[in-house]
């Protein structure tokens, strides 16, 4: 029987450790970023401006095309060497229209092409585009972009001063959340891609393995296209993902500027955050199983098989498995031994703790005018419930004691709270679902943002790529549901 | 494929090319400073657990 409780006390102890996984990943990729100081690409750049077809592919775009288009006429770029190749995916709204008008507008530097049978996806309409592209010799880069995004002036100089170096095969810029009227959920999307992008972005410079070229800035140099067949993947629903690794095998480097700055617009309900995430997290799953022998196996002229860059994608990937994990162990062991479990319980978080302190901080300075305007969003990122957890571990007693004076007695001393703290690691993803579900509804609408902020942005995230592992194991059809735009992006 | 600044332009793109580039790189090198607060930060909330808690 000894022996048997002593078995159970290291297996929860040891699903208790994989919690710790991703936390420690975390601090270990924010650690690295200072280093993108000394360690960059900057000292192979120059000024270098070859021709640049710009690849859009479009269905019912038509509330946003033109703005784009006219932006890209604007950019500080040699007119000469830009090219835009608008690829209207059977579009049934206005779209061929305002093609038409800024191929007139634009004589021989816009380009209308027209699929008459579409629907198969970004890829396949991407395709159509290259192909046409790399049927004569004109372009030496090719932009791969989204149809509603907006570049920054400078942002295509900046992205191809590092073509100049011939051993860079692609370079992607930072694409940041740019609603004219932003929400709570647009603020969330902010921080998170700075601390996704901007972020995390520079730490897998430095580590030489980048992990994705932005489906909304990727530009490739000739050699690279053609390189890796050239065309877009078209099994997957991560094309650009695919696009990265398979750029990074052919021993090209992939480069992320984080200067180069380029506005999207970013969903604004919770509901349609879940269908544009699930696309990718389902198409991270199967970028995993497609480069199955890749994974911590170090080669010679990648990186994509270092310990760190696997760290990184694990971390993100099996969040949510973790997550259960951590929780059955701490419940596991509270009934083994409840005095263990409190010791590990305050252990975790106070790691955790402190990553978040760590991470919050850095992020917000990182790129300080999204910071400013999301600090909320920041701090309340894990959620508020999991930022009461994490302070009553971090801080004992810093909210316990004034509430003991208060009402007489110390609510967190109870088993109750002891049972809901550990549960409440992996049940926010329950929350996050239930959120999902009543969003739709009239009372949903005003209870949603309020519950986002108690439950967290990063909870209702697991909740996504645990959908997304249901999905693909249950093989659900591939459908490139596309995330609706209006236009509200801002001007600059 | 010529990976020169075309003729012409060629002194005021490097310069120019020059110029982003430092600035870039002052910028990149202000993140040991932006790090170094935030890792102040976590040895502020740690001192706080060990002196207060």
């Amino acid at each position: 029987m000894e022996v048997l409780e002593s078995v159970a006390t290291w297996l929860c102890l040891a699903f208790v450790a994989t919690g710790a996984i991703p936390v420690a990943a975390g601090a270990f990729q924010f650690l690295v970023i200072p280093f993108h100081g000394v360690r960059n690409h900057y000292g192979r750049t120059a000024g270098y401006f070859p021709r640049v077809a710009v690849v859009i592919p479009a269905w019912n775009e038509g509330a946003v095309i033109a703005a784009s288009i006219d932006r890209l006429m604007r950019l500080e770029y040699p007119p000469q060497s830009l090219r835009v190749y608008l690829v209207d995916d059977a579009s049934t709204d206005d779209t061929p229209d305002v093609a038409r008008a800024k191929e007139l507008e634009y004589p021989g530097r816009v380009v209308h092409l027209r699929r008459e049978v579409g629907g198969q996806g970004k890829s396949h309409t991407l395709n159509h585009g290259i192909r046409e592209i790399l049927a004569d010799d004109w372009m030496q880069a090719l932009l791969i972009m989204d149809a509603d995004v907006i570049y920054q002036p400078d942002s295509m100089r900046l992205l191809t001063r590092h073509l100049a170096d011939p051993e860079v095969g692609a370079v992607t810029a930072y694409i940041k959340e740019g609603s004219a009227d932003p929400n709570y959920l647009t603020r969330f999307i902010g921080y998170e891609y700075i601390a996704a992008q901007a972020a995390a972005r520079r730490s897998q410079n430095v580590l030489g393995a980048v992990a994705c070229l932005a489906g909304g800035a990727q530009l490739h140099s000739r050699e690279n296209l053609e390189a890796i067949g050239g065309e877009i993947d078209m099994t997957s629903l991560a094309e650009d993902t695919f696009t990265t690794f398979r750029t990074q095998l052919a021993g090209r480097k992939v480069v992320f500027e984080p200067h180069a700055i380029v506005l999207a617009e970013e969903p604004g309900t919770v509901a349609a955050l879940w269908k544009q995430r699930l696309r990718w997290s389902r198409g991270n799953v199967q970028i995993t199983k497609e480069f199955k022998n890749l994974w911590f196996r170090p080669r010679r002229g990648h990186n994509l098989g270092a310990f760190s860059f696997g760290l990184f994608w694990f971390a993100i990937l099996l969040l949510p498995v973790t997550m259960v994990l951590t929780s059955v162990g701490l419940v596991g062991l509270f009934l083994l031994d409840s005095a263990l479990a409190r010791l590990v319980f305050e252990a975790t978080w106070f790691l955790a703790g402190g990553t978040y302190v760590y991470i919050t901080a850095l992020t917000v300075m990182i790129d300080g005018s999204t910071g400013r305007r999301a600090w909320r969003e920041a701090l309340f990122f894990p959620g508020a419930i999991s930022l009461l957890v994490m302070t009553t571990a971090f801080l004992p007693g810093l909210i316990e004691r004034p509430l003991t004076h208060l009402v007489g007695w110390d609510p967190f001393d109870t088993v109750g709270w002891t049972l809901f703290a550990y549960l409440w690691i992996s049940v926010s993803m329950l929350g996050a679902w239930l959120i999902k579900r009543i969003e739709p509804t009239r009372v949903g609408r005003w209870l949603a943002p309020p519950l986002v902020y108690l439950v967290g942005y990063g909870p209702i995230l697991c909740a996504i790529t645990f959908d997304a592992y249901i999905k693909e194991y249950r093989g659900a059809a591939q459908v490139w549901d596309k995330t609706e735009k209006t236009g509200r992006v801002r001007a600059s | 494929m010529s990976r020169q600044p075309q003729a012409g332009h060629a002194d005021d793109t490097t310069r120019q090319a020059d110029a982003e580039r430092r600035r870039d790189r002052r910028r990149e090198g202000l993140l040991i400073v932006k790090a170094l607060g935030a890792l102040a930060l976590v040895a502020a909330a740690v001192m706080m657990r060990v002196i207060y808690f």
